[in-house]
């Protein structure tokens, strides 16, 4: 009899598949990163190693990926839930049952982009709803369409999750089960070739053309000093302020005279902090809660401002006029960038000065998403997650813990976020002029650029043949055999040779030969069992 | 080395800045707008989110006296309108990309409009203008990121009846 889950397992991991995209998409709370969640599934399931294990793997493999401006992204969520689930129920060893769980999520993860775009396209309803609660001045209504509009989101993972474990677990146990010796070396093959795939998407985002300088230093350090991964980190660093510091600022004076000549008059205000504090609690738990293709935040966004609104304009008409405004397109960086800017809006509106407020919040969320994204995505996940992914890979669930913090970070400044745009208000333009913005995303890159020198080698230090080349040789008359291993070679011409071929070659079919993602991710697995079937890395 | 024409109601956004200047290899930003170039916050704060790139944000007849100004075969730009109108008045004014993308056209409150793709809203004068642009002998794809397929916006416009 092949084992399989029970009603019970499979409602807890679809609760959890619905809880971790929710608390991902309101408060930017990592729940949903693939450590975290193979972490929880390997919990409940009773195999923590093998959750972390997948759960790293998918992490690495995904370390370039941010949904820029709502673009859809394979879902390593779902893969390290139903891939550590599936796995986990087989009795194989291991490095088998890793192969396995990888066999199972892979599939899981790119089948579920096309579930992602099912949800995101019913999302439109909510808004719509939304926008004739509006025109019927029904303020509950209104509340109701943006806070249900996190259904489509969570119901597009639970339910297949639900199904798949349910039903599915039994059936592909005995495909588990059966999987060749050459299919488990290959897959085994294929998790060191992988996250190849995340280095090259990241490294297609960082200006290495320009400074490719960094990424030298840091493969320096690792290659040949051997120095700790961390130790590498804070190197970065330190060189980056350093170099910026020497750096001559390009200032934006004369832009940031024009920025001060748009002057905004003191007025007494009936906002209170309650509204205030109200507001921004709305903002930075539920910013995202109704995202949709359409206008994407601006659901969320008319919500939070509500309370504000509200007080600036008891007259109802005048009210629902205001909220109407704010129904319009907006989607930026939502932890880094739209509390600033939603503070910012706040103390417009306070104010009674909405044009000013309109035109701020439009030219401010493209600056402000690109300094987020850049800090986030660029910078702060990648180091977190090759740490966590590296700690998790050896069964460490401090790998889990350490992703859960970094979320709980991004959340814990959306706070000093809305005040500083608050207190700012229009000074905020003064500041952005001033040319801030282009400095920190260009320290962002350059660090991580330097970082991403040391961790590539070391991430995929797997990477290795074990060919030989085996010479007969006569020495002092006799006929013996030498074997000559290939890797020695390399090794003496550069170190970590293999690993940065492979991620180069990566980032050249996506960045000069414009080949998707997906595209890439299928040559890797393909070539992966293949070398890996007949030993050749 | 070319001109590219980049139609998206958010301008300079993330998508544009990583993904598409990256794509084309785009080494200067055009926004060319009346309405945007007549804000001053956005004129200010606009450049700055281009990560370095040098950007002019101009009006229509600015932009095309730029342009005119620059040889295609030495320099990378990318020219972004904010929308098919603003697209097609750059066109009559003797400007040729060599490739037209739309990446993102938001709903504009009051209008009537048809959702073409999940991120693309387009009413019947913006239809108008897209035809006319095909007209022109381009294709115009309507892809967010080099990752989505390039379909062709002005048959999808057709299919869904809006010309």
């Amino acid at each position: 009899m092949t084992a399989s889950y029970g009603f019970g397992i499979s409602l807890i991991l679809a609760i959890w598949s619905y809880v971790a995209m929710i608390a991902n998409l309101g408060p930017s709370w990592l729940l949903n990163d693939p450590i975290v969640s193979g972490f929880f599934v390997g919990a409940v399931v009773g195999n923590i190693p093998l959750g972390l294990a997948i759960g790293g793997t998918l992490e690495l493999m995904s370390l370039g990926l941010w949904t820029y401006g709502g673009a859809t992204t394979p879902d390593y969520t779902t893969g390290a839930i139903v891939g550590t689930a599936f796995a986990a129920l087989s009795k194989l060893a291991p490095t088998e049952a890793m192969a396995a769980g990888m066999l199972v999520a892979v599939p899981v993860s790119l089948f579920m982009t096309q579930l992602d775009i099912v949800g995101r396209s019913l999302t439109t309803v909510f808004i719509h709803g939304a926008d004739r609660a509006v025109e019927k001045q029904d303020d509950a209504a209104f509340s109701r369409w943006h806070l249900w509009g996190q259904l489509p989101w969570g119901l597009s993972r639970a339910i297949p999750v639900f199904f798949a474990v349910w039903l599915g677990s039994g059936p592909i146990q005995s495909l588990i089960n059966n999987i060749p010796t050459w299919l488990t070396r290959g897959l085994g093959t294929m998790g060191h070739i992988l996250p190849a795939l995340g280095f090259g998407i990241l490294l297609t985002f960082l200006p290495i053309e320009k400074w490719w300088s960094f990424f030298v230093l840091g493969f320096v350090m690792f290659a040949y000093l051997n120095v700790p991964l961390l130790g590498i980190a804070l190197a970065a660093l330190a060189v980056v302020i350093i170099y910026f510091s020497l750096k001559p600022v390009e200032a934006g004076e004369q832009q940031a005279e024009e920025a001060a000549a748009v002057k905004v008059d003191g007025i007494k205000s009936p906002v209170t902090r309650g509204d205030l504090v109200n507001a921004m609690w709305r903002h930075n738990l539920t910013l995202q809660l109704s995202w949709n293709y359409e206008r994407m935040q601006a659901l969320g966004y008319a919500w939070s401002i509500a309370p504000i609104l509200k007080k600036v304009y008891p007259k109802k008409d005048e009210y629902f006029t205001a909220l109407k405004r704010h129904m319009v397109f907006y989607n930026t960086n939502p932890a880094i960038g739209s509390p600033t800017i939603f503070g910012a809006d706040c103390a417009l509106e306070e104010k009674r000065q909405p044009e000013v407020g309109d035109s701020l919040k439009v030219s401010l969320m493209g600056p402000f998403a690109g300094i987020g994204d850049t800090v986030m995505a660029i910078l702060m996940k990648p180091i977190f997650a090759v740490f966590a992914a590296s700690l998790a890979l050896q069964g460490h669930a401090s790998g889990a813990w350490l992703m859960l913090f970094l979320g709980f970070f991004w959340f814990f400044l959306t706070f000093p976020g809305f005040w500083l745009g608050y207190r700012q208000g229009l000074g905020l333009v003064r500041q952005v002029s001033s040319g801030a913005i282009t400095r920190i995303t260009d320290m962002a890159s350059t660090a991580a650029l330097f970082i991403m020198g040391g961790f590539i080698p070391s991430i995929l230090a797997g990477v290795k043949t074990p060919l030989e080349i085996t010479k007969h040789v006569m020495i002092e008359g006799k006929d013996v055999v030498q074997s000559i291993k290939i890797q020695d070679s390399f090794d003496k011409i550069l170190p970590y040779m293999l690993p940065l071929a492979l991620v180069f070659c990566v980032y050249w079919l996506l960045k000069k030969k414009h080949w998707t993602n997906l595209q890439v991710l299928l040559l890797l697995v393909v070539a992966g069992i293949i070398l890996g079937a007949f030993k050749i890395l | 080395m070319a001109f590219f024409l980049h139609i998206d109601n958010r301008l300079i956004h993330g998508q544009v800045t990583v993904t598409w200047c990256s794509y084309y290899g785009a080494k200067r930003i055009i926004v060319a707008d009346d309405k945007v170039a007549a804000d001053p916050i956005q004129r200010i704060v606009l450049p700055q989110a281009a990560r370095g790139l040098p950007t002019s944000v101009v009006t229509i007849a600015d932009g095309l006296k730029l342009l005119s100004s620059m040889d295609p075969a030495h320099e990378s730009v990318l020219i972004i309108a904010r929308n098919a109108q603003g697209a097609l008045a750059l066109m009559q004014g003797g400007f040729k990309p060599k490739s037209i993308n739309v990446g993102n056209q938001a709903p504009v409150q009051g209008t009537k409009y048809v959702m073409v793709l999940p991120w693309i809203a387009v009413t019947t004068e913006d239809a108008e203008a897209f035809k006319a642009i095909g007209d022109m002998g381009y294709k115009i794809t309507p892809q967010r990121s080099g990752n989505d397929r390039a379909l062709d916006l002005v048959e999808l416009l057709r299919k869904k009846g809006l010309l």
